[in-house]
This record gives C-alpha cells, sequence and structure tokens, in this order.
C-alpha cells in the first residue's frame, strides 16, 4: 500500500505523472466512463421526479479489481450545496488495511453526515465519525464508526468501509477532471490502482467470490468446472437506476421448482406507495439519507447499526406455510420472483432487523436451504431477506391492500337507504368492481360526487385509484391501476397473485413441456 | 383483544410504544402492533420497517403488552408500555437520528405517527 499522505489543505497535486503516463489506455477508458457516468447523472428519466422527492440525482460508474465492494463508485450532484459526493465503500479487508494506516497516524477526525434540506434549511445528521483529509478543493472522509461519541449507537454497521470525497464546485464537471479528482483521493488513502475499469480477470474473480459469498458455499465445495461455469451463468445488470449487480438469470425458477411463494414488502402509508413509485423503487435507509432525502427525525436509526439500512427488507411466505394467515392492516408491495436472481441478497429464517454483525451473518440462511425449508415445512412468517441498495419500482407485480368492511358497512346503509331488496350482496359486489361503478351507483342513490368520493376513501384500495387518476396515472408496469392494486390480506392471496402475474409454478410450466410435446408430435402437414 | 386487531388504544392511552428488550438493542418504538393469536406472531412498525417476532409466552392487557420470544428465533423478553413524555426524554430521544422536542404527547405522537410516510 501506498503511503498516505496526512497533509491537510494543502491541496498537492498527489497524482505520480509516471504513473500517469502508464496507464494512458486505461485511463481513456476510464474518461469513456466518466462521460457515461456524466451523462447518466444528466439525463437520467428519474432526474426530475428524484428531484422532487429530495433525493439528488446520481450515477455509479464501474471500477477497481479488488479494492472497492462492488466494483463501483456513486456520483451524487449535490451542487445545492456546494459540491459532487463520490461515494463508495471498501472492502472489508483493504478497509481494514487503511485503518491501522490511519491509526498510526494522526489523522483530522471530523464528523461524517447525511446533509439534507429540512423545510428549504440546509441540515445535516451525524452518523459516524470519519478521518479527514481536506485538500484545497474536496475533502476525503473515511468512516471511523465505532469512534463516535454523541450517538449512543455503538458501532453503526452502515458506516463500515464508507468513503466520501466532496468535490467542492458548483460547476458542471468534466469527464476528466472528474478522473483527476478521483485519482488524486485515491492516491491520497492508498487505492492509487484503483480507478481501472475491472479487467477480464477481475471481473471473473468478483462473479466467482459473488456467487460464494451468496449461495454460502466455499470455493473448495466447487468442481472446477463448476467455477468455471460461473463466468458464464452470472452477469453484470442495473437492477436498480444507478446501481448493477452480479444476476444469475433464471435462477428462481429453481426456488418455484421447490415450492410456489410470493415475496413482499409492508407498507404503511399511501404516501410512501407513491413516494417508492416516484422514486423508481424502494430504496435502502442509507441511499435515501445519503442522497438528501430528509432523515425523519424520529427514525431511531437502528438499521444503520446493524447494517439493514444498506439494503430493503421482504418477507417470503410460500404455500406450505400457513395459507390463511394473514398480514393485518397495511399495504404490501408483491414483487417479481426474478429478483431472487440477483445475488446481492441474503436472508434470515427469522427477523434479525437485516444485522451483517459476523455473529449473525454467520447464520444466514443460503437461498437454497430457504427454499428447501419452504418446500419441507414451511417458513416462519418473520424470515426477511435483505436487498442491497433497493428493489426497482418495475419489479413490483401487485401491491396487495387491507380488505376492510368500513365501505361496504357503509354501501349496505346506502343501499338500504335507497330501497335495495338485497343490500348485502349487492354491496359486496360493488365493493370489488371498479371505482367507476361503484360512484355510479352512489350517485344514484342520490349522493353528490364529493359524498361519494369521502365514502370510496374510506377504503385505502380505493382512495389510492382515486388519488393517482387524478394525478393521471392509469397503469403502472403495464397493468391498469384497478388491477395493480389489489385488496388482498392473505399468504394464500399473494401468492396466488404472484401465480397470476408471473404465470408459475409448475402446472404453466408443466403444461408448456406438454404443448411443446404435443407440437413435436404434430404432423408436419 | 381479537386476534388480528391491533392492540387498542382507550382513551388517554398512547398508540405509540416504548419498546424494550434487555437481549435486543435493536427495539426501540412500536406502531400498529398487531397480536396474531392463530400463528402466535407479533408484528409491529418501529418507525422505520415492520418488525415481526414469534413469541412463546405472551402477557397484555388494554395498556401494555410483553412476551418471551421464541426459542428458535432467539428467545428474548420483550416490554411494550404507552409512550409518554418522560419516556421519550429519558429512554428514547438519546436514540434518535434527529430527535426533537415536544411539550404535549398529541404532538409526539403525530411526529411519529409521521415516520410511516418516511419509510419508503
Amino acid at each position: 500500500m501506498a503511503e498516505i499522505n496526512n497533509s491537510t489543505a494543502e491541496g498537492a497535486d498527489f497524482v505520480d505523472p509516471t504513473l500517469s503516463e502508464s496507464i494512458v489506455p486505461s485511463r481513456t477508458r476510464i474518461i469513456e466512463s466518466c462521460q457515461r457516468m456524466v451523462a447518466n447523472l444528466k439525463e437520467s428519466e428519474l432526474r426530475q421526479k428524484n428531484l422532487e422527492l429530495g433525493l439528488r440525482p446520481h450515477a455509479d460508474m464501474l471500477i477497481d479489481k479488488d479494492k472497492i465492494e462492488g466494483q463501483r463508485l456513486d456520483i451524487i450532484d449535490a451542487r445545492d450545496l456546494g459540491y459532487y459526493d463520490v461515494v463508495f465503500k471498501l472492502t472489508e479487508l483493504q478497509y481494514e488495511q487503511l485503518i491501522s494506516k490511519l491509526n498510526e497516524l494522526e489523522v483530522t477526525t471530523s464528523e461524517m453526515s447525511f446533509d439534507f434540506k429540512d423545510d428549504g434549511s440546509d441540515a445535516r445528521c451525524a452518523i459516524s465519525d470519519s478521518w479527514l483529509f481536506e485538500l484545497d478543493d474536496m475533502d476525503i472522509r473515511i468512516a471511523q464508526p465505532s469512534q463516535h461519541k454523541d450517538l449512543d449507537k455503538g458501532k453503526q454497521r452502515s458506516a463500515l468501509g464508507l468513503v466520501e470525497i466532496k468535490i467542492k464546485t458548483t460547476e458542471d464537471l468534466t469527464p476528466d477532471v472528474i478522473e483527476q479528482k478521483i485519482q488524486t483521493a485515491f492516491n491520497q488513502i492508498g487505492l492509487e490502482d484503483a480507478l481501472t475499469l475491472p479487467d477480464e480477470e477481475a471481473e471473473k474473480n468478483y462473479k466467482l467470490a459473488r456467487f460464494l459469498w451468496h449461495h454460502k458455499i466455499n470455493l473448495e465445495d466447487l468442481t472446477p468446472e463448476e467455477i468455471a461455469s460461473i463466468d458464464q451463468k452470472l452477469v453484470r445488470q442495473e437492477v436498480v437506476q444507478g446501481y448493477s449487480t452480479m444476476v444469475e438469470p433464471g435462477k428462481h425458477k429453481e426456488y418455484l421448482d421447490q415450492t410456489p411463494f410470493a415475496i413482499y414488502h409492508a407498507v404503511y402509508t399511501q404516501e410512501a406507495i407513491f413516494k417508492i413509485l416516484q422514486a423508481g423503487g424502494l430504496i435502502s435507509t442509507h441511499e435515501r439519507f445519503r442522497r438528501g432525502a430528509a432523515v425523519a427525525g424520529q427514525s431511531s436509526g437502528e438499521d444503520l447499526d446493524t447494517g439493514g439500512a444498506d439494503s430493503v427488507f421482504t418477507r417470503i411466505c410460500s404455500s406450505n406455510d400457513q395459507e390463511n394467515s394473514q398480514l393485518y392492516g397495511k399495504c404490501h408491495l408483491i414483487f417479481n420472483p426474478d429478483i431472487l436472481d440477483r445475488t446481492d441478497w441474503y436472508g434470515y429464517q427469522e427477523d434479525l432487523y437485516g444485522t451483517t454483525s459476523p455473529t449473525y451473518f454467520s447464520g444466514r440462511v443460503a437461498p437454497e436451504r430457504m427454499f428447501e425449508r419452504a418446500k419441507n415445512s414451511g417458513l416462519s412468517e418473520c424470515n426477511e431477506q435483505m436487498f442491497r441498495y433497493g428493489i426497482s419500482a418495475d419489479k413490483i407485480i401487485a401491491v396487495a391492500t387491507p380488505a376492510r368492511g368500513g365501505l361496504r358497512d357503509m354501501i349496505v346503509g346506502i343501499l338500504m337507504r335507497s330501497g335495495s331488496e338485497n343490500p348485502y350482496d349487492e354491496a359486496a359486489e360493488l365493493v370489488r368492481q371498479d371505482l367507476d361503478t361503484i360512484h355510479q351507483k352512489i350517485l344514484e342513490c342520490g349522493y353528490t360526487q364529493e359524498q361519494a368520493n369521502d365514502f370510496t376513501d374510506m377504503d385505502t384500495r380505493f382512495k389510492i385509484i382515486r388519488q393517482l387518476r387524478e394525478g393521471g396515472t392509469f397503469e403502472i408496469n403495464g397493468v391498469p391501476i384497478e388491477d395493480f392494486f389489489i385488496p388482498a390480506q392473505r399468504v394464500k392471496e399473494f401468492i396466488d397473485i404472484t401465480k397470476e402475474r408471473m404465470g408459475y409454478p409448475e402446472e404453466s410450466r408443466q403444461e408448456n413441456v406438454s404443448r411443446d410435446s404435443e407440437t413435436q408430435q404434430e404432423p408436419l402437414i | 383483544m381479537q386476534e388480528g386487531e391491533t392492540m387498542p388504544s382507550p382513551e388517554k392511552e398512547s398508540d405509540v410504544y416504548f419498546v424494550e428488550s434487555q437481549q435486543d438493542g435493536t427495539v426501540l418504538v412500536a406502531m400498529d402492533v398487531n397480536v396474531n393469536e392463530q400463528n402466535r406472531m407479533v408484528s409491529w412498525f418501529d418507525t422505520v420497517k415492520e418488525r415481526m417476532m414469534g413469541y412463546e409466552n405472551i402477557q397484555r392487557d388494554n395498556t401494555s403488552l410483553s412476551f418471551t420470544r421464541l426459542a428458535s428465533e432467539g428467545g428474548g423478553d420483550y416490554n411494550f408500555q404507552p409512550m409518554t413524555l418522560e419516556i421519550y426524554q429519558e429512554k428514547v430521544k438519546p436514540k434518535l437520528l434527529a430527535p426533537q422536542d415536544f411539550d404535549n404527547l398529541d404532538s409526539l405522537k403525530q411526529a411519529f405517527e409521521e415516520t410511516k410516510s418516511s419509510a419508503w
């Protein structure tokens, strides 16, 4: 590891010109990559929607071989605060090496924080202590999570390995300037050779490491053929806007072969659902705060401590669980099962708040074991699966809304007063209809449109549908909103919705096989 | 309380709870507490996400609840009591990300309620 320069505020040019000359071809490719990153930063389809939510635009870039987690760094456009924010996490080994070096030196320390707007004013929320290198035009912070004295939070696992480079400017950054700044910062913290694109070998090694981590197996458990096949199996995909990871396409079908299941996430208000859709997906606490979302001050922040804040949380229910088990009182996002193709998720059989503490993490359940258990004995409702960074909104196949009786009872009353002969059956049928039909009936009974809205707003589903329609949204992910939001609160219903939307499991695939067989047996003429 | 119902909120009692466990430092605040007797599960919203735990034993009255978590989930005793300004100041506020001060319980409860829309 290169010597760490402990000078502060001197702004020396730390780039070794010899080194720069020796990596010219690589540097060209990196600048091209920076160009793409800058283009993504400016042209993201979600940019405006994100800004409306207080989320600053961001883009990521692939770099490095083995020192930076996920072989990627993020750049956030925080020019409203006067800087661009380059953020990444070091791998555990690299972080430990850097910490041991920093501990030997007398490096300035400073707070690392989330910076956001609160009612238009600049606000900040400390997340950990950090080592600080101040250069003329940028600050480099390396998280020092266990040292924070004021927060009463112990060791904040979400900050482990975190490095933040604040490039001070309010101007548009050009790709070559970004490259120079990052290289300068990297030189400062012993990452001189990290600003390169991952070569074929690095990519291959990363796939292998990711595969072993995800499936919780040891290298020696694999045959040379199996090891060789991993390179072919895994591909890098952008799974959420601005975040890419290794994916094994089709892997979820192996889990479906074990048992039908649904994967879901609980949401407590319709405002939260709208924000998720507007943001382009469910985004981890850490990522949202880092990109400037207002920190909900009354939030406990315990997920930052456990490390769960780096991920979004889901649960899985399978057909061998108690199928009539009810999930009360809130909405649930139901996801496309193909999110399980990702290799950046981990799971527990119980609610452990997504901890990454080694004590518990070693007991995480490999996906294969999870679905074996789902097949053989069913899963505990408390199980949890954590997906790094987030889940894209286009992976939401439906939103299950609580089916409450309030609206039905109200409609019964309306129908009785209007002389209906069979108000109970008629009301039960009406609440299953679309919003226009139910409104029409209420209007026919002599009520105003405003009153009709008030009645149907008693039901979460109808309230959401009405608000979306008024905002000009009539379908989501190609599904009419009346079908996207479904009254459902039983495990069995979640699985049925998933089956219906995705066309799984065995019966559909077996049908396909049968059809294929039939096709092959058909005479050619 | 019937299965599937949230904990009742009698007049002048809180529907925001302080949660304490000697064995589990990840619990602090609970809203929308739900007891599912059929599956022997307790679930709640904790200002960030849904928590859900299986229980072996449970005791409850109209305002408080305590349970022993299933041994297969690691065990531990959990106690839920209505949030008060005193409990907030002493035990909760020091652990929040960016806590506010409150001079009445209603505004305190409202601030916690708003975390539901921030949890996305």
